[in-house]
């Protein structure tokens, strides 16, 4: 177990290679038996030719009750995701011994203290988890970012210490592209994916993927992919990196035929911005928990849609490549506006957010500066500025007081829902 | 001068959605409050002492997580305890469970437990509205009890 043909930074590499996006649903219960179940089948029963399975761990191990954890588990109780450090060691390596050469596994977890939980991780028999120290504090509740930084820089530091000793190439990657789920103009969000990244890698991480999620327009979708392409290309050049893109993580179309549309289409924008990962959704986000056939089926229908949607860059659209170096040249400068704050990674994310320069819209977090405002522009869907607050980029949008209601707010968040249950009707 | 009638808006201690505390501060500002937004995970122990120390005219528990009536039982038992119910109309509202729909028995545990009214599915904006409008002659009511004719709203937990 671990050696390098079965590790996940290894299985991104062989997949790129291969020009095969790897994709990966999302999963976690609580029994072992059940989690292999699931676990076998996205790797056995589907016709993707590479795909990341995840172990989602449960709310309450996230939050570091553990002896909770423990006891729900023994009293048979439903919990929401998989309790790591309440099942025996040897049952955990059983999961993580069903890895191959096209399945690698993931944890994933949402917490703000991972420290717990990566002492275990490589000694479970993985190497690949994800997260950050802004990404799962901003959005998650109401832990001080300053105790976040310094929670992630202990958790990383035993996460690598244990990979290096067992000689093992750790995965970590940044959920920054995510953050808020939706409403975010990319640009932020690439930023914050790549800042997290050069966290990782200054704590000694080998290997680290940067994430977006997919938003309300697809030509602004596809450049923000390329241009998050284009900036790990640069700034990791050397280093093992690539691209996870997430289906859209907003209110979900309701109807089978709406899901299919959406799922279809941003795995066909996955593949053309060039991302190397895709977490996928199902047919049962809008109304609850999916089935394993659910997933298989997501699986498969994003495969196919992006293995037939490969294109090349003369063929682009003029929009994508303006979207594409707008929002790298917006993306880049707050990048290197925070890196110039101190030499470490983790000390200047802690004062950009301080200082404004990072400010994520509809954040109330105390640590977030709440001074940036951001509408959907309901012609064409994109995203876009009309307040940037104290951060060094311009608006796209003259300042007015009126852009945001609640009919607006609503409007936005259901866009995507409008939009693709608008198919069924056709 | 015109009655500038206040809000609190809250979430459940394990919900860390916002969107829908933002969706609900911005109507509940458009229908003319004053909102001290308390933001996602909200502390039960903060609320009760928010809501006792500020007397609003309304507070609003929202929550999507599929927790919100677990979650929402507990905390009237402590908002009980501080007097809540008593100092401020409250409210919760909605996903509450993991189900489609809310069932009704959910609906009546919670109302019993001491919430003005559960708001969830798609009629659930139009009901708070429906409820805003009777609930005119009470706001002017709360005007009455309030101790403190400016109550100061915290920096620290208000937003926009």
């Amino acid at each position: 177990m671990g050696s390098a043909p079965d590790s996940f930074a290894e299985l991104a590499r062989t997949a790129r290679a291969a020009g095969e996006l790897i994709v990966q649903p999302r999963s976690g219960v609580a029994q072992v038996e059940d989690m292999r179940t699931l676990l076998t089948s996205f790797r056995d029963d589907t016709a993707a030719t590479y795909i990341a399975g995840t172990i989602t761990i449960d709310a309450k191990t996230r939050q570091g009750m553990i002896a909770d954890a423990t006891g729900a588990l023994e009293q048979g109780a439903a919990l929401n995701g998989f309790p790591l450090l309440s099942h025996k060691m040897s049952d955990v390596r059983s999961l993580a011994a069903e890895q191959d050469e096209r399945f690698s596994i993931q944890i994933r977890h949402g917490t703000p203290d991972p420290r717990h939980l990566y002492k275990r991780i490589v000694e479970g028999g993985f190497n690949a988890t994800e997260g950050g120290p802004v990404s799962y504090c901003l959005p998650y509740g109401r832990t001080p970012l300053a105790d976040t930084l310094d929670f992630w820089h202990e958790a990383l530091q035993s996460l690598v210490k244990a990979a290096d000793r067992r000689g093992i190439e750790v995965h970590h990657e940044s959920f920054g592209g995510c953050m808020m789920g939706q409403a975010c103009p990319p640009d932020l969000l690439i930023a914050i994916a790549v800042l997290e990244c050069e966290y990782f890698i200054q704590l000694g991480v080998p290997s680290v993927s940067a994430s977006l999620a997919l938003g309300t327009c697809d030509s602004q979708d596809e450049g923000a992919l390329l241009a998050l392409n284009d900036i790990c290309a640069d700034r990791f050049a050397g280093r093992d990196w690539h691209c996870v893109a997430y289906h859209f993580m907003g209110l979900f179309p309701q109807t089978e035929a709406g899901s299919y549309a959406i799922i279809e289409t941003g795995a066909k924008i996955a593949a053309r911005g060039g991302a190397h990962r895709l977490i996928v959704k199902t047919k049962a986000e809008a109304h609850g928990i999916p089935s394993l056939e659910d997933n298989l089926v997501a699986l498969d229908r994003s495969a196919f849609a992006a293995a037939s949607a490969v294109v090349a860059d003369c063929e682009r659209q003029p929009e994508i490549q303006a979207w594409r170096s707008h929002i790298r040249a917006n993306a880049e400068r707050l990048i290197t506006t925070t890196l110039a704050l101190h030499p470490d990674v983790g000390q200047a994310l802690g004062a950009a957010f301080q200082r404004g320069l990072l400010d994520v819209p509809f954040c109330p977090h105390r640590d977030n500066c709440s001074q940036s405002l951001s509408v959907l522009d309901e012609a064409s869907g994109a995203m876009l500025w009309a307040s940037v607050g104290g951060m060094p980029i311009e608006a796209d949008l003259p300042a007015s007081k009126d852009y945001l209601t609640a009919e607006r707010f609503h409007d936005m968040l259901s866009f995507n829902q409008r939009r693709f249950d608008r198919v069924e009707m056709e | 001068m015109k009655y500038v009638p206040l809000a609190i808006v809250a979430s459940t201690v394990d919900d860390s959605h916002t969107w829908n505390l933002i969706g609900v501060e911005l109507r509940l500002r458009e229908r003319g409050f004053k909102v001290i937004n308390l933001g996602c995970c909200t502390p039960p122990e903060l609320l009760a002492k928010t809501v006792r120390q500020h007397r609003p005219d309304l507070t609003v528990i929202s929550s999507v997580n599929g927790h919100g009536s677990m979650n929402g039982l507990t905390l009237a038992k402590l908002l009980s305890q501080y007097q809540a119910f008593n100092a401020s109309l409250i409210v919760i509202g909605g996903k509450l469970t993991i189900d489609n729909v809310l069932p009704t028995q959910v609906v009546l545990s919670l109302k019993r437990a001491g919430y003005n009214a559960v708001l969830s599915g798609p009629n659930a904006w139009r009901n708070l509205d429906r409820l805003l409008e009777r609930a005119d002659f009470v706001l002017m009511r709360k005007e009455m009890c309030r101790t403190s004719a400016n109550v100061a709203i915290s920096g620290e937990v208000a937003v926009g």
